[in-house]
């Protein structure tokens, strides 16, 4: 295994070690998992314009990708129907890279609407995360600064010249974008003076002049009349702060203990890039580090990950809000994280209350039991699709599909049985049901 | 004023301080096995406020004029404090606490924090959690290493988190699993007999392909396994006492019902959120104390009825208290030190330590005079009879919970 001797190298993955399982890593760490489909391209394509792929159709500055499906629900004004329309969007969305990001900043700016109490608010702000998910650090700081949803969940919008808040500031830094240990409660507390005054007016952002502090302040070391602005700036010229992010993207895209070193050279990455998220995506996805075996199977896969990869590779088309409310039952309800911490992710998502809705989700979701979750799954048609005529070759498609083909032998053999079982449709369900509950399912 | 001349009697005579060396089983500890009808293993109770619960508002020094002085829209008036005595008092809305308190079952231990406190929600919570606030990122919980470091069966379902989210730090130790559930319908599976067979045979061969596949296989294994033990446990429950709806009535109530089947857990761990009060605190931090107090009243009380009580001792604590002076907005930023309140049956002392100095503060909060640790060295020792070094690492004084 000499070619993988470097486990951190940032250099690009070479076409001989490309392949079908390798286009299946990516997929599922730059999207949610592979579309039949899907898996056939990327492998056609080679590392790396399979890269260049997934970054162009998620691309910035393309507005045709920024339909908003949610907009319409907004005269609903419920916090489930913005949860099942941002799930039917992660699913149905050809800009998945994007989607994908999306997820990781509402994870990362983390904000519940079970205080903010507005679907209009929090709508605006996944406009704000998925419009700017593969853009500018820059532009999401002093985005999510002036954000509405984010001032009221933070209470920036108690913070006064005559007496400030400090609650949007602490975050600011230590949960946005320095970490603990890279600023003083000195500068919390100055910070905070900075942002005196962000307000809001209805539903948006209002600068109220006589609310802020215009004196001096004092922060991480420079002094000056400073805004809200200018204490972004302030800590994005922190050399932490290019880590902090970068450190937290890769333990979300890549594996969950990433050297020092590589954090290091892709923080570097971003700051050479003026902080563009795309171009540190860019080095990272198309590195032989990304694809090291190391790297494979490291994450477990969020409820949110789970589920929209599940209806993409079935083609299934989710119902109503009950798949929303299963990725509840699995720890995980989009727009109402459990604090400004975000979900924690990881080994946490898996105890045994989740792994049940797991395991029940797979039997809705298969039809096998309980109520139907989505429509369209009809896993023995896709088989046939494919050309697989017997049951070994069913259990194979389902294995390759789902799984990058990497089952242990007594699995694949019961799967084999499992499609045997019964009826064509009934045993390709059942056999769907196992890999869907199967541990290496669980994992990204 | 008058506060200074009693602080300095209490403070001379000693009787309330909180350390000494503790040699005998305390008697409370001994009660829980003279209980005839309450055969099972003792327990213990955590109950987590998230957040960071104003300790100033809960147990409330009403004869400071200085906390008064500090708060001059987030106090609660002298006239509606339940009192314990002429210094401190229960919040209004803690009624049931306050009663419990008069029989004595509910004790409280004012002053409780540990040193260079972190006014990070995370931080503090990981500080709690583990009783390591040497290490940067503890990996195991006080609990998790004091089940890991027993003989038990590490299957046995000796933790039970009862609510959603991640397992707290607390429950966790390497090579163990705590189960989780909010309601007891969350650990039924769907599906018959079959399909629970062919389960079991995809996921019977042990997966060496790298350790997390390994775990999450096992993880998934073991909930399969919980969910038929507990459809195997009939419940004969019955509540005997009157649970409020909320969410943490619902969980108590879970925990009385799972204990009366005889499940034979040792350490439940429930919580309540929404403490972080930075603005506007009144009106929600009195609903707080009000869901707070009538959930774990009903839960006494059902325990008590059911004569389960002599075997389970609660301990109530969040990660910090608030800052004694209220901020611009009416509420109150992240502070230090706050009192502990503990259940259970025959405390012969209804309040341990004295109130924090408001003249000595440490950045505006209030300092601690009892470690957590301790208190977690007197359940260690004295409630579970277990040797508190290994799990604590260093020795901390006793709380003396004992007459």
């Amino acid at each position: 295994m000499s070619r993988w001797s470097n486990e951190w190298s940032l250099a690009p993955l070479e076409p001989k070690d490309w392949s079908r399982a390798q286009a299946g890593h990516l997929l599922r760490r730059a999207s949610f998992g592979a579309r039949f489909e899907e898996l056939d391209e990327l492998t056609e394509l080679g590392p790396q314009r399979a890269v260049d792929h997934l970054l162009a159709v998620s691309s910035p500055r393309d507005d045709g990708a920024l339909v908003d499906r949610l907009t319409p629900l907004l005269a609903l004004d419920s916090v489930e129907q913005l949860q099942s329309g941002w799930i039917h969007r992660m699913v149905h969305s050809p800009s998945s890279l994007r989607e994908r990001l999306a997820l990781f900043w509402h994870d990362h700016f983390a904000t519940s609407n079970a205080k903010v109490q507005s679907v209009a608010r929090m709508h605006a702000q996944n406009r704000l995360l998925t419009r700017e998910a593969l853009g500018s650090l820059r532009e999401l700081l002093i985005g999510i600064s002036r954000d509405p949803a984010m001032i009221r969940w933070l209470d920036n919008d108690r913070n006064w010249k005559d007496h400030p808040n400090e609650n949007y500031a602490r975050e600011l830094m230590e949960l946005f974008s320095l970490g603990r240990g890279n600023y003083t409660e000195q500068d919390v507390q100055q910070a905070a003076r900075a942002f005196s005054g962000w307000h809001t007016r209805g539903d948006a952002f209002y600068f109220d002049a006589r609310g802020h502090d215009d004196g001096e302040k004092e922060i991480l070391g420079v002094r000056g009349r400073f805004g809200g602005e200018e204490a972004v700036e302030r800590c994005l010229a922190q050399p932490a702060c290019a880590r902090f992010i970068v450190d937290k993207l890769a333990r979300d895209l890549w594996r969950p203990d990433p050297a020092p070193e590589a954090i290091e050279a892709l923080a570097e990455v971003l700051r050479k890039a003026d902080y563009d998220i795309a171009a540190v995506l860019s080095t990272l996805l198309r590195s032989q580090a990304f694809f090291h075996p190391a790297a494979r199977r490291s994450l477990v896969k969020s409820p949110v990950h789970l589920v929209v990869g599940a209806l993409r590779a079935l083609g299934g088309r989710p119902l109503g809000q009950s798949v929303a409310q299963m990725t509840g039952a699995m720890g995980q309800r989009l727009f109402e994280p459990p604090s400004v911490k975000g979900w924690d992710g990881g080994k946490a998502w898996i105890n045994t209350a989740t792994m049940i809705a797991r395991t029940n989700f797979a039997a809705r979701l298969t039809g096998l039991a309980g109520a139907p979750v989505a429509a369209g799954v009809e896993p023995a048609a896709l088989a046939r699709a494919s050309g697989a005529s017997d049951s070994e070759a069913v259990a194979d498609f389902l294995i390759d599909l789902l799984i990058d083909g990497q089952a242990p032998l007594s699995m694949r053999q019961e799967i084999a049985r499992a499609v045997d079982s019964a009826s064509e449709d009934e045993g390709a369900r059942l056999a769907t049901y196992l890999v869907l509950v199967s541990p290496e399912y669980q994992l990204a | 004023m008058k506060i200074d001349r009693r602080r300095f009697l209490t403070g001379s005579a000693g009787t309330l301080l909180a350390t000494s060396v503790a040699s005998a089983t305390p008697a409370w500890a001994r009660a829980a096995w003279a209980g005839n009808s309450s055969a099972g293993p003792k327990t213990l109770i955590l109950v987590q406020l998230v957040g960071g619960n104003d300790g100033l508002n809960w147990i409330v020094p009403h004869g400071h004029d200085a906390y008064y002085r500090a708060r001059p829209s987030v106090s609660i008036p002298s006239g509606q404090v339940l009192e314990i005595d002429d210094e401190i008092g229960f919040h209004p809305g803690c009624s049931g606490l306050h009663a419990l308190w008069k029989e004595g079952q509910v004790s409280v231990i004012q002053g409780v924090g540990y040193p260079n406190p972190d006014r990070s929600h995370f931080r503090s919570m990981d500080i709690w959690d583990s009783a390591r606030p040497d290490l940067e990122t503890p990996r195991d919980g006080w609990i998790g290493r004091w089940l890991a470091n027993r003989a038990d069966d590490p299957q046995s379902m000796s933790a039970l988190r009862v609510g959603q989210g991640p397992i707290p730090l607390s429950l966790m130790a390497e090579g163990f699993e705590t189960p989780s559930l909010q309601r007891r319908e969350d650990l039924e599976l769907l599906g018959d007999d079959q399909l629970a067979d062919w389960r079991a045979r995809v996921t019977r061969a042990p997966r060496t392909d790298g350790p997390g596949l390994e775990s999450v296989r096992l993880a998934s294994r073991r909930a399969w396994q919980v969910s038929e033990e507990l459809n195997r446990k009939s419940s004969h429950y019955q509540p005997k006492a009157e649970y409020p709806g909320s969410e943490l009535g619902q969980k108590l109530s879970l925990v009385a019902q799972l204990m009366s089947s005889g499940f034979g857990t040792r350490v439940f761990h429930v919580a309540l959120g929404g403490f972080d009060t930075h603005s506007r605190q009144r009106p929600s931090h009195d609903a707080l104390m009000q869901i707070l107090s009538q959930a774990l009243t009903a839960f006494w009380r059902d325990l008590s009825e059911q004569g389960l009580a002599d075997r389970v001792l609660a301990l109530v604590y969040s990660e910090f208290g608030r800052r004694v002076a209220e901020n611009g907005s009416q509420g109150t930023d992240h502070g230090a030190a706050a009192p502990v309140v503990l259940l259970g049956n025959g405390f012969s002392k209804p309040v341990l330590g004295t109130h924090p100095s408001f003249e000595s503060l440490d950045d505006g909060d209030l300092q601690h005079a009892i470690d957590f640790r301790s208190i977690y060295r007197t359940v260690l020792e004295d409630w579970f009879e277990s040797d508190a070094q290994p799990v604590l690492g260093k020795t901390f004084p006793k709380v003396d919970l004992l007459s």
